[in-house]
């Protein structure tokens, strides 16, 4: 299993902020990202953006990027501080 | 030093703390500027009720202390303090801290605003207003984009 981390607005379009998934078939994060387009379209379009940040254990990646079982992979909207 | 906490966020405190800090340390230091940031009541003409940050434990803190290091090649800093709450807070709490010592004035004040700049838009916080008519997740502005580009 990986885990997957829906951060700020992706809430909503996930169904949560948190979800582990058996990635059986996922080999990359463009992978994924088709995988979760197929329960979610919305979602998926928003995981596309270029202002999507994709971070796999804690390290900022491209879409190109190999998972792994145990990974912690995050989705990371435009982000706001301060 | 970076702390992002759960906690309220006492301005006061914070600033005694980090002057007793700069006094103890031996730096050279002729300047200290500090900033804070508060819940508003209002944005868009509606009411806030609350706002909740979000933040992601241990990737937020590594982005930040990203920061500090160009701040340091930048500006000539002696100590900083960058304060960060997550969680919900009402109108009037302080959301964020910055404190910068320096030699002289300058660096203190533009180390504090380079800071601020980067908090605002990239730093791994994302806000949900809570207003009368449901929560709605916020991003940062152009002006904001504008802000830190501009470094």
């Amino acid at each position: 299993m990986a885990t997957i981390l829906f951060m700020g607005a992706l809430n909503p379009l996930a169904g949560g902020r948190e979800k582990n998934i058996n990635l059986d078939t996922i080999a990359t994060i463009n992978d994924l990202i088709k995988f979760l387009a197929n329960d979610a379209p919305e979602l998926g379009q928003t995981l596309n953006r270029p202002t999507t940040l994709v971070v796999v254990n804690k390290t900022v990646c491209d879409r190109g990027q190999s998972i792994s079982e145990g990974d912690e992979i995050a989705f990371l909207p435009p982000m706001s501080g301060g | 030093m970076i702390d992002i906490t759960d906690q309220p966020l006492d301005p006061a405190i914070l600033q005694a703390q980090f002057i007793e800090s700069v006094r103890r340390s031996g730096d050279n230091v002729g300047a200290v500027v500090s900033f804070s940031g508060m819940v508003r009541g209002q944005a868009d003409n509606a009411t806030i009720e609350a706002l909740t940050l979000e933040h992601y434990a241990g990737f937020t803190e590594k982005i930040i202390a990203s920061f500090v290091d160009v701040v340091r090649e930048k500006f000539d800093i002696d100590q900083f303090l960058i304060a960060h709450r997550y969680g919900t807070m009402k109108e009037g709490e302080v959301i964020v801290f910055v404190a910068t010592a320096s030699a002289h004035r300058r660096d203190a004040f533009e180390a504090a605003t380079y800071l601020m700049d980067r908090l605002k838009t990239d730093a791994p916080f994302w806000k949900k207003e809570h207003r009368p008519d449901g929560e709605h997740w916020i991003e940062p502005t152009e002006a904001d984009y504008t802000a830190s580009k501009n470094w």
